[in-house]
């Protein structure tokens, strides 16, 4: 090995590790919106938990290396999730008859912006294993 | 070996991160209530004398008009004893000044906005043009302020003002009595319970040739509730506490603000000292979204307390005797009551059995000795009215009121407002037959619209649905009206008076055509 250089199994196995850590933060920041939004609506509460047990099995996937299809669950995943903080600040959350367009606050976004990096990696490294 | 160790980190983590850390927050944010109120600091009932709001004096009487100027500016005032109390008030009370006219004459009302926010100024219940109702987006800005709010100011009728604006009262309209509060476009729920509501009573020759009590024998009665925080201040659950963007109140409050402290004319559950005579009381429901049915206790001998002389829209041909009185927010009735019927030395308690706890009294009567008193309750009062026959109603209308539950919108026929969309336009001068259905309590407000009441769920009005109105409360259900709008052409807003509602878009607008 040169001094240096990284070997690419190393450098894709950190890929994986930093996917996991920065989906570790995008879980915390879903548990605390379900903290702060479940005594006001209960259904915003109840996605952020589900979106918290998603994104728990990820983390636990990518700990130990995700086959093609877990990388691909988790990319459905990490793109689903942005997309939906995307709807609701621009065209609203569902009420009984018409849609409620959410304000953006500062966790929700900056949530919603690691996952989007997320994504990234996982698109990255579905890509490398392609090739 | 390896793959076990693998799999069962996965596992392991799996199990911390997707199962026991989520299901652990879930029990967490069940248990977090920041969506209830603190309670209000305990003042003991019937301990504050009741305050009579100052009447106010008209800046000029020139060329048959009385001109009036008004200024909205905060102000500092005791409402809990002890305690301090920031609110935004005309000329920094709370009620507000009471306006006092006389039918026929035309006022000029100058509203000055000193505040840091935009405001409309309704007079409710009065018959006056388009641009001098108090349309919701008719915003006064305070001086200095240029930019619109959220962009809809355009839509409204009279356009935005800076600084102030002259509302033209013609009272073309016979003696009622009125108030004036409060109106902008997402906002009346917080700016209304901050203080902007004040009397505008209208008097007239048949009044004046009634033997009614008067002076100090007439109260008027503002009723209202509110929670304060600790020290003093008072809780609001604003989105935006500054009021400045963002509308309306977190989800727990959706369905309307109440307080857990009565206020009468602005002081906690107040006392005052009455003669064993006749007295002539004003009664108005102030509140954002109680109800209230006020009773007597002890009740008289007899019972029937209430004498009921006018409804919201003026007096009522004969009385009407009542036991309670049913007032949703917005409602006003006119009631004669003749505390000569007790003993005196007796307190008498305003229970308001609609509510619990401290809510469920409003206010004490104490009985003095008796003293001389000419007045008399009408048997009859000779009230100009424009008969309809039922019968020939031929535009039926039907609006269906829905609250938005967890936080959405709140609708009439399934639609929010929307500034350029109109929802019905009658005729001037006709009679429509209006039926309105609710999924709940819904207090349904008509500006320049006056109706009677015909029927509630199928059955015949209550006694006190007796007369014009202009505020009417539905429990669910159903209720049908029959409807005028008249005098006037133009764009008014008809809306759901439960102030959070309001806020939340149930509103329409009604359009009066030839």
């Amino acid at each position: 090995m040169i001094a240096g250089v990284v070997p690419a199994r190393v450098r894709h196995r950190s890929r994986t590790l930093v996917a996991a850590l920065l989906v570790l933060v995008a879980e915390a920041g879903h548990l605390v919106l379900a903290l702060l939004e479940w005594p006001d609506w209960v259904v915003r509460g109840l996605f952020h938990i589900a979106a918290a047990m998603a994104l728990g099995v990820l983390l636990a996937s990518l700990l130990v290396g995700p086959g093609r299809t877990g990388l691909r669950r988790g990319l459905v995943l990490t793109i689903f999730l942005p997309a939906v903080w995307l709807f609701t600040r621009t065209f609203g959350f569902p009420s009984v008859v018409n849609l409620h367009r959410l304000p953006i606050g500062a966790v929700d976004a900056a949530t919603s912006a690691v996952e989007v990096a997320v994504a990234l990696l996982l698109v990255t490294e579905l890509l490398r294993r392609r090739g | 070996m390896a793959l076990n160790r693998r799999a069962l980190l996965k596992v392991g983590v799996a199990a911390v991160t997707g199962l026991a850390a989520p299901i652990g927050t879930a029990i967490a944010a069940t248990r977090r209530q920041p969506g209830r109120p603190p309670p209000s600091p305990s003042v003991r009932p019937f301990t504050v004398t009741l305050p009579i709001p100052a009447v106010l004096r008209p800046a000029s009487t020139t060329g048959g008009v009385d001109r009036f100027v008004i200024r909205q500016r905060p102000a500092d005032i005791e409402i809990l004893p002890g305690l301090r109390t920031q609110i935004w008030g005309y000329e920094g009370q709370f009620p507000g000044p009471t306006i006092e006219v006389e039918s026929g004459r035309t006022a000029l009302v100058r509203i000055q906005n000193e505040l840091s926010v935009p405001t409309v100024t309704h007079l409710h219940g009065g018959v006056t043009r388009p641009e001098h109702d108090g349309y919701p987006l008719d915003l006064v800005y305070p001086v200095g302020v240029t930019q619109n709010s959220g962009g809809h100011a355009d839509h409204g009728v009279a356009g935005p003002a800076m600084g102030s604006r002259e509302h033209e009262y013609p009272n073309v309209q016979p003696a009622a009595t009125l108030w004036y509060h409060d109106h902008r476009i997402d906002f009346t729920g917080p700016q209304v319970y901050r203080g902007l509501a004040g009397f505008y009573l209208i008097r007239d020759e048949i009044e004046d040739a009634l033997a009614l009590p008067r002076g100090e024998r007439e109260l008027p009665l503002m009723i209202t509730d509110r929670t304060f925080n600790a020290d003093g201040s008072l809780f609001y659950p604003s989105i935006d506490p500054d009021l400045q963007h963002t509308p309306g109140v977190r989800t727990p409050f959706g369905n309307g603000m109440k307080g857990d402290t009565v206020l009468v004319n602005g002081a906690p559950w107040p006392r005052a000292e009455v003669a064993a005579v006749r007295y002539r009381l004003r009664v108005l429901n102030a509140s954002n979204a109680r109800s209230y049915r006020l009773q007597l206790d002890p009740p008289p001998a007899g019972g029937l307390p209430f004498a009921l002389i006018g409804s919201e829209l003026g007096f009522l041909p004969r009385p009407v005797f009542l036991d309670s009185l049913l007032l949703g927010p917005a409602e006003r009735f006119d009631v004669i009551v003749d505390f000569g019927r007790y003993t005196p030395g007796t307190q008498v308690v305003l229970r308001n059995t609609l509510g619990e706890g401290a809510t469920a009294q409003v206010m004490r009567f104490d009985v003095a000795g008796s003293a001389p008193d000419e007045s008399r309750i009408p048997e009859s009062v000779p009230v100009p009215d424009t008969p309809f026959d039922e019968q020939a109603i031929a535009v039926h209308r039907r609006f269906l009121f829905i609250v938005g539950r967890g936080g959405g919108a709140s609708t009439i026929n399934m639609r929010q407002f929307k500034p350029d969309r109109v929802e019905a336009r009658p005729r001037i001068g006709s009679v429509e037959r209006w039926e309105f259905l609710a999924d709940g309590e819904h207090p349904i407000h008509l500006h320049l619209g006056q109706f009677r009441v015909l029927s509630r769920v199928g059955m015949p009005p209550a006694a006190q649905d007796a007369g014009w109105k202009d505020s009417v409360t539905l429990f669910g259900g159903e209720i049908v009206l029959a409807v005028r709008y008249g005098t006037y052409l133009g764009k008014y807003v008809m809306h759901c008076h439960n102030l959070e509602h309001e806020d939340m878009m149930m509103m329409a607008n009604i359009e009066v055509v030839q």
